[in-house]
């Protein structure tokens, strides 16, 4: 499956007058890509009583990154009731219909998509783009995409390093559209493996759930000398 | 294994993971590694549409399954069912770009 992402101008910042009500149409859960971080996938894991290994398998495509769609091209959490993991709804699900650009400074804006021709949804100006976000419940999402940006930098530079040490003797780095899942994606299976070598307790909470992958991977990158 | 395979070895798999996270969280490319973008991108899809004239009729999208598989010399056969007996065949070549 192709996806490809729609025009969108990011003129919108969080002080912006904006405001959204979804009338649960569900217009918006057909033909998606919907990209899945490290910690989305684990907040989908726990709502639905599964691993993050379970919830790869069955509900992502596009190498652990995207959920999967149906053959309808419905999202695969998509019930007669609407969203079946609405709680733990994934970021891009929250922000819709807006999308986020995060510039290199860390500057972020947000812009409009187009909205499906039949939708129920209701735009006005009733309120600011920050206040839909926050009724969204964005920022554990944000604020778990900063930890894992920070780990993402670290691990480029180490592979660009490992680059001019070698020569320039690897592959180009290239965003896979339907690469392989690499494991390190797996939180669950990473952190099980990670305080098995180690004798450490599994952690329960979410959040130090993200601490010891984080360390996890870290401890890999500084296996290889990064 | 060398020292040699072996690094080289473990910056593939660095980079298969550099790659996975940074689509992940929405990191397009190495150029934009400090710049990310995060929304619903959209599924491109083929429709069959049918035409009265200049009128559309009716349009449904062609099933993933069936599009993973479709390439430019394959012929597009639509073919009329009755009580699970077929019946006529309309197609068209879409490579040569004519009725069948």
């Amino acid at each position: 499956m192709e996806f490809v992402a729609p025009p969108v101008v990011f003129d919108k910042t969080r002080a912006s007058r904006w405001s959204y009500v979804c009338h649960a149409c569900s217009r918006c859960c057909y033909g998606k890509g919907i990209q899945v971080a490290p910690y989305e996938v684990l907040r989908l894991a726990r709502n639905l009583g599964i691993s993050t290994t379970d919830v790869l398998a069955r509900h992502t495509e596009g190498g652990g990154m995207r959920l999967r769609l149906r053959e309808n091209g419905a999202c695969t959490f998509l019930t007669e009731r609407g969203c079946g993991v609405h709680a733990d709804r994934p970021l891009v699900c929250r922000f819709y219909p807006l999308g986020r650009q995060v510039a290199a400074d860390g500057g972020e804006t947000f812009g409009d998509l187009p909205p499906h021709p039949q939708t129920e949804g209701e735009y006005g100006d009733d309120g600011t783009v920050d206040d839909y976000l926050r009724a969204q419940g964005v920022a554990p999402f944000i604020a778990a995409g900063e930890r894992y940006g920070a780990l993402y930098r670290r691990m480029e530079e180490a592979l660009l390093r490992r680059r001019d040490e070698t020569g320039g003797d690897i592959p180009p780095i290239e965003m896979p559209v339907d690469a392989p899942l690499t494991s390190w994606l797996d939180v669950d299976a990473t952190v099980a493996a990670y305080c098995a070598e180690r004798g450490l307790p599994i952690p329960a909470g979410l959040d130090d759930t993200v601490t010891m992958h984080i360390r996890a991977v870290e401890a890999w990158l500084e296996s290889l000398g990064a | 294994m060398s020292d040699q395979e072996t690094t080289r070895r473990e910056t593939l798999k660095l980079a298969a993971a550099v790659a996975a996270f940074g689509t992940a969280l929405g990191y397009r490319r190495t150029a934009d590694a400090a710049g990310k973008t995060e929304l619903k991108t959209e599924l491109k899809h083929v429709e069959l549409k049918l035409y009265d004239g200049g009128r559309l009729v009716h349009s449904c999208p062609i099933p993933q399954s069936a599009l993973k598989q479709l390439k430019a010399e394959h012929k597009l056969e639509i073919k009329l069912f009755v009580n699970n007996k077929a019946g006529d065949t309309l197609g068209w070549d879409l490579k040569a770009n004519k009725k069948l």
